[in-house]
């Protein structure tokens, strides 16, 4: 666990956003689509802005009182002709993209990994529906997928339209609330943390609402869902075992879930693997290891989110500290 | 004329209020233009103090002189206001400051209608930015999507003056369409065939046919959303079934037809401006017209190109996709159109053409490709809702912004029968230009780089900080081109060139009258044989009389004897219907519950006194004495 | 045609020949009809979705839509009588003719105010389904139509029994009756369209 972590952290891309670079199969189309239009578009730009720049130097002119340029009024040919290049220009750009819009409507792979993705203001649900027949793995803010394998993404909604988008290994689908159930997929070439960032404005924090993809070796994928089938032992003293109680006497199981005791509350993230998760607050902050991050935001969210629907309960560092030592150990 | 005598110091001078009020009763479409200039004017400024604060916000990473939900409500301000305030609003001043002129007419076909128009506009602009005092004007986005717009989600004042505010600017668009597409078809002067008609004027009709099919599902959209919000129905609740993207399609189906309608004016200017300093006509104005009906018509056809990210299928998105690339033809034939007239003309670079083909041309090149690029389908899915889209669309505005100044250094003469300063005026010009490069290419690498839009912050570390601070700085440089102008405009007024009546060798009939323009227009309607028929008075039909023939009297009435023109009486029920308008749909703000800000039911007194106060300047207005 | 050479007649002169106001009376109508068409494209988008009832079924009476419906065609041909009596100089015919016109109109709005009683009392409210939602703002907007060009007629009756209205207004008349007529045609969609088609 520790091992991965590391090695996500250290496969961190410069310029994680930067979408012409691109990280998996979908992104990578989407890529070679988009530099073939910007050639031809920088082409285009060049020539243009070039005779127009070339036409007013070339015909500066004083006006004479007595002398005007030729009145011309037009040449029915010339203009068909400059109607007709654009066309064809465009029919180049067209078929490629028709071409792409299917296959990236299409999975590639009739067994693709299927996760179900569900926004909310401002943060981000993922669950692996019969990952195992008849288990389910919920969890919040951090994706993992194996490397290599096709993931197939439903999306909705659990209240207002955000936007599941992941540059570097895919373009964005919108997230929408109600009946309809949006799709997408992609895959990661290399092992990585990828960065997820929510694309239509959904609220205050609709700045703020990140997500993480991490993608691992199959092998280490098959374990970590192996791992997460069985719920994190109950810490028995010390203070995890302190923070495991004030938990829930300070009200945090009203809105979140942790597997494998009796806190379910259904409105905030399912806290289950926070420990190794490489941020909090939805992609804001480093989850570091001495859980400093992780202690700003339990103490004051508002703070560092303002808006968010986490409420700053005034605890003391002591009760603080005890919540994050118990949350540190859920991996 | 004798003059009255007042005490001295205290009281206003002598016909001041008289002057005011002849102001607010006005129906003369010259006037009406001013006023419109005036007020666009004014919400430029304010538009532009919106985007000053935006880059000030994300010139730094996590910055924190903006909190969120200030931030918000200012990009959804700092559109609203830019694209129906101030485009809009300086569409309006030109139609009616130019197209009367430009047909030979004495004004518009409804000068009561165009006065209404215009208090609608005022009211509705003021209604729209009313938010602020509340400490929450609109923040979901210029375009407000649904759900988010739902009370659930927004609860604030903020989407209800979105709501109302909006409306009633729908209200005077559709007004003034109305207006303008009668005048057009019917009070053209005599001999003025449609293809004989300036391009601009033409670029008015095909707006006016666009705002008043264009608006109505917009107007449509909103009332849905207002009855959800005020009334509990449920157009846009998922828990009872519904789907927010009907808002989307609604929306859009107005908002793409809108981009045409903010920029073929701007293109109308743009087609004036080129061939008068090229000293040649318009090349290939068949062309040119047709093509404008062509985005017109096709315009209709591209809508969803702005939601091929909601997941309407691969069918869909390529169909749109199709007919989107497909409109970039037209769009960009008027350029070579423009480029042609250009072409082996005696050019004068005068400030009217540095912005036409400098300002416009030039960046809506780059526009138009970033355009191409979108309708790119999957190209999309990436660059949709970062700053590639953001520098997109600014590469179309800000030209059209250029064409406007362009339009005003142009016409500038006519109406206040002075010169702008040429000097100034390319100072206005580069510093402009430079600063709209600056802007807005540094966030075409920023969209690459994938900083998403509408975002109050970003995390330091990404690469982003420089291309953001480089943004920053363009707006403020923009900002001093447009201080330069203002300075510009003051300085002319006060002791500018005087011009006369044709200070630009022009080539349509505006240029005919005396500058400034008196109020009856024309003293006689000219009669009009020829396109481009001040050119051809001058010149010849096809330039062959190589000098300009003596310049025709454009008033032929030297003597200032009086001239015998019946023209309408002024009036306030167009202001009094306006203001019932306005203070009904305010009214329908104040329908909210206190806990937010609003009356409650006590809104039904407002918007009740908003209905007669409307019925009172509407039957005013039907049974005035005629003029 | 000769060059104007009197400006005072300048606002009569057109283009095209038709008076400005009935030219804008259609351009407005045809503004109209994206409007309406909006509000129908919602209903059919809604059509069948919703969660909960009353639905259609429950609530509708095709007679009794049908009996007002034919009422508000039969206003139709009540005000092109009256537009064809102004035109001939006839003022008592025109005022019988509006009245009837505004008369028939007004019943059309009272039974749908009836009708929507009616549904009310069945459950069907703004709130309670996309169907009540839908249903009740297309067919208030209407409505809201109708009672203006209801006003409309009743202002040109009074007009005319202050004697303001002469052949001379027939064009006024005309206009009204565009406006009229295009709210007809609108209620033939909707009731077709929402009420006839198999739901």
């Amino acid at each position: 666990m520790a091992a991965a972590a590391v090695g996500a952290a250290g496969c961190s891309p410069a310029d994680p956003l930067n979408w012409l670079i691109a990280s998996g199969d979908a992104a990578e189309q989407v890529r070679q689509l988009t530099v073939l239009v910007m050639v031809l578009g920088a082409l285009v730009f060049v020539a243009v802005e070039g005779l127009l720049i070339y036409a007013l130097l070339r015909f500066r002119r004083p006006a004479p009182a007595d002398q005007l340029p030729p009145q011309v009024h037009g040449h029915t040919r010339l203009e068909v002709a400059w109607t007709m290049v654009p066309v064809l220009i465009l029919v180049v750009i067209a078929v490629p993209t028709v071409r792409t819009v299917f296959a990236l409507a299409t999975p590639p792979d009739a067994n693709p990994l299927r996760v179900e993705v569900i926004g909310h203001q401002w943060w981000w649900e993922f669950r692996y529906p019969d990952i195992v027949p008849g288990k389910t793995i919920t969890t919040a803010n951090e994706l993992r997928i194996p490397v290599g394998r096709t993931v197939l993404a439903s999306v909705t909604s659990a209240d207002v339209i955000h936007s599941f988008w992941v540059p570097r290994l895919t373009g964005t689908i919108d997230v929408i609330p109600g009946k309809q159930v949006n799709r997408v997929w992609f895959n990661a070439w290399e092992p990585g943390e990828y960065y997820g960032w929510c694309k239509e404005f959904c609220g205050t924090q609709h700045a703020q609402m990140r997500f993480r993809v991490v993608a691992m070796p199959p092998a280490e994928f098959d374990r970590w869902v192996q791992a997460r089938l069985t719920p994190p032992a109950v810490p028995a003293s010390g203070q995890a075992r302190q923070g495991y109680e004030l938990f829930g006497q300070l009200g945090c199981s009203a809105c979140h879930t942790i597997d494998g005791t009796p806190y379910q509350g259904k409105v905030g993230p399912n806290l289950t693997n926070i420990g190794e998760r490489s941020t909090v607050g939805a992609g804001l902050l480093p989850n570091d290891p001495d859980g400093q991050n992780l202690a700003r935001w339990i103490k004051d969210p508002q703070a560092l989110k303002p808006g968010v629907k986490m409420p700053t309960l005034g605890l003391s560092d002591a009760q603080v500290g005890a919540i994050v030592a118990y949350l540190k150990s859920l991996k | 004329m004798a003059t009255v005598g007042r005490a001295v110091g205290v009281a206003p001078r002598p016909g001041f209020i008289e002057y005011l009020w002849s102001w607010v009763t006005t129906v003369d479409h010259k006037r009406i233009g001013i006023l419109y200039g005036l007020t666009t004017t004014a919400f430029l400024l304010v538009g532009g103090l919106e985007a000053l604060l935006i880059r000030i916000q994300l010139a730094h990473p996590e910055s924190k002189f903006l909190d969120p939900n200030t931030y918000n409500q200012i990009f959804t301000m700092h559109g609203l206001t830019m694209i129906f305030l101030v485009v809009m609003g300086y569409n309006a001043t030109f139609f009616n400051l130019v197209v009367p002129l430009q047909l030979g007419a004495r004004d518009v076909a409804f000068p009561r209608l165009n006065a209404f128009s215009y208090w609608v506009f005022l009211f509705g602009a003021l209604l729209l930015n009313l938010g602020w005092l509340w400490g929450q004007a609109p923040g979901v986005g210029w375009f407000g999507y649904a759900n988010l717009t739902s009370v659930e989600y927004t609860p604030d004042l903020g989407t209800d003056f979105y709501v109302m505010g909006l409306q009633v600017l729908g209200i005077s668009s559709i007004a003034s369409a109305l207006n303008f597409l009668v005048t057009i078809i019917n009070l053209r002067a005599p001999g003025m065939s449609m293809f004989k008609m300036p391009v601009f004027s033409w670029m008015t009709l095909v707006v006016s046919v666009l705002v008043i099919t264009a608006f109505p599902p917009f107007t449509v959209g909103l009332i849905e959303v207002m009855f959800d919000r005020l009334f509990g129905t449920n157009f846009f609740n998922p828990a009872a079934g519904a789907n927010p993207l009907l808002w989307q399609h609604l929306f859009w189906i107005f908002g793409h037809p809108e981009v045409y309608i903010l920029v073929l004016p701007a293109m109308g200017i743009v087609s004036e401006v080129i061939p008068v300093f090229a000293r040649k006509p318009l090349f290939g104005y068949p062309f040119v017209v047709f093509s404008g009906i062509f985005i017109g018509f096709l315009g209709w056809g591209v809508w969803a190109h702005h939601m091929f990210a909601v997941g309407l299928g691969p069918i869909a998105n390529t169909v749109f996709g199709i007919t989107t690339m497909l409109i970039a033809v037209p769009t960009g034939v008027k350029i070579f159109n423009w480029l042609a007239t250009l072409w082996g003309g005696q050019i004068q670079v005068k400030t009217p053409l540095l912005f036409a083909a400098l300002g416009f041309i030039a960046p809506f090149i780059i526009g138009g490709v970033t355009g191409v690029m979108h309708a790119t389908v999957p190209s999309d899915y990436q660059q949709t809702d970062t700053y590639f889209v953001v520098a997109h669309f600014h590469y179309v505005i800000m030209p059209i912004v250029a064409a406007f100044f362009a339009g005003i250094y142009y016409w500038w003469p006519k109406y206040t029968g002075r010169l702008l300063d040429e000097g100034l005026g390319k100072l206005h010009f580069w510093l402009f230009f430079v600063g709209t490069n600056l802007t807005f290419g540094a966030q075409v690498v920023l969209g690459f780089l994938g900083m998403p839009r509408r975002n109050y912050t970003y995390p330091a570390g990404l690469g982003w900080e420089p291309w953001n601070l480089l943004s920053s700085i363009g707006a403020f440089l923009i900002a001093l081109s447009v201080l330069v102008f203002i300075v510009n405009a003051l300085k002319s007024l006060r002791s500018g060139e005087p011009a006369g009546p044709d200070p630009w060798d022009g080539r349509t009939l505006e240029w005919l009258t005396p500058s400034p323009v008196p109020v009856y227009n024309f003293a006689e309607i000219p009669v009009v044989r020829y396109r481009d028929e001040l050119w051809a008075r001058k010149y010849g039909p096809h330039g062959e009389r190589a000098a300009a023939a003596a310049r025709p009297n454009p008033d032929p009435n030297p003597g200032r004897e009086e001239v015998h023109v019946h023209l309408p009486r002024p009036s306030y029920y167009p202001a009094v219907a306006a203001l019932g308008i306005a203070l009904g749909f305010f009214g329908g703000v104040m329908l909210r519950p206190a806990e937010v800000g609003g009356l409650g039911p006590l809104g039904w007194v407002l918007v009740g006194l908003g209905a007669l106060i409307t019925l009172a300047g509407l039957y005013g207005w039907a049974f005035e004495p005629a003029d | 045609m000769a060059e104007a050479t009197h400006p005072a007649h300048v606002e009569h002169y057109t283009s095209t020949g038709i008076d400005h106001r009935k030219i804008l009376m259609w351009l407005f109508l045809g503004s109209e009809c994206l409007f309406f068409g909006s509000l129908i494209a919602t209903y059919q988008v809604y059509r069948g979705q919703s969660l909960v009832g009353p639905h259609p079924h429950d609530v509708f009476n095709i007679p009794y839509t049908s009996i007002s419906a034919f009422v508000l065609l039969m206003s139709s041909l009540t005000m092109a009588l009256a537009v064809n009596s102004i035109r001939l100089g006839n003022l008592p015919a025109t005022r019988i003719w509006l009245l009837l016109t505004a008369l028939q109109g007004s019943i059309f709005v009272g039974g749908q105010v009836f009708e929507f009683t009616t549904f009310v009392e069945h459950g069907l409210s703004l709130q309670v389904n996309l169907f009540g939602t839908t249903f009740f703002v297309l067919t208030g907007f209407h409505g809201a139509h109708v009672t203006v060009g209801i006003i409309m007629l009743f202002s040109l009756l009074f007009a005319s029994l202050l004697g303001k209205l002469t052949p001379a207004q027939a064009l006024t008349v005309e206009i009204v009756g565009l406006y009229w007529h295009f709210v007809d045609i609108v209620w033939i969609v909707i009731f077709t369209v929402v009420y006839l088609l198999p739901y």
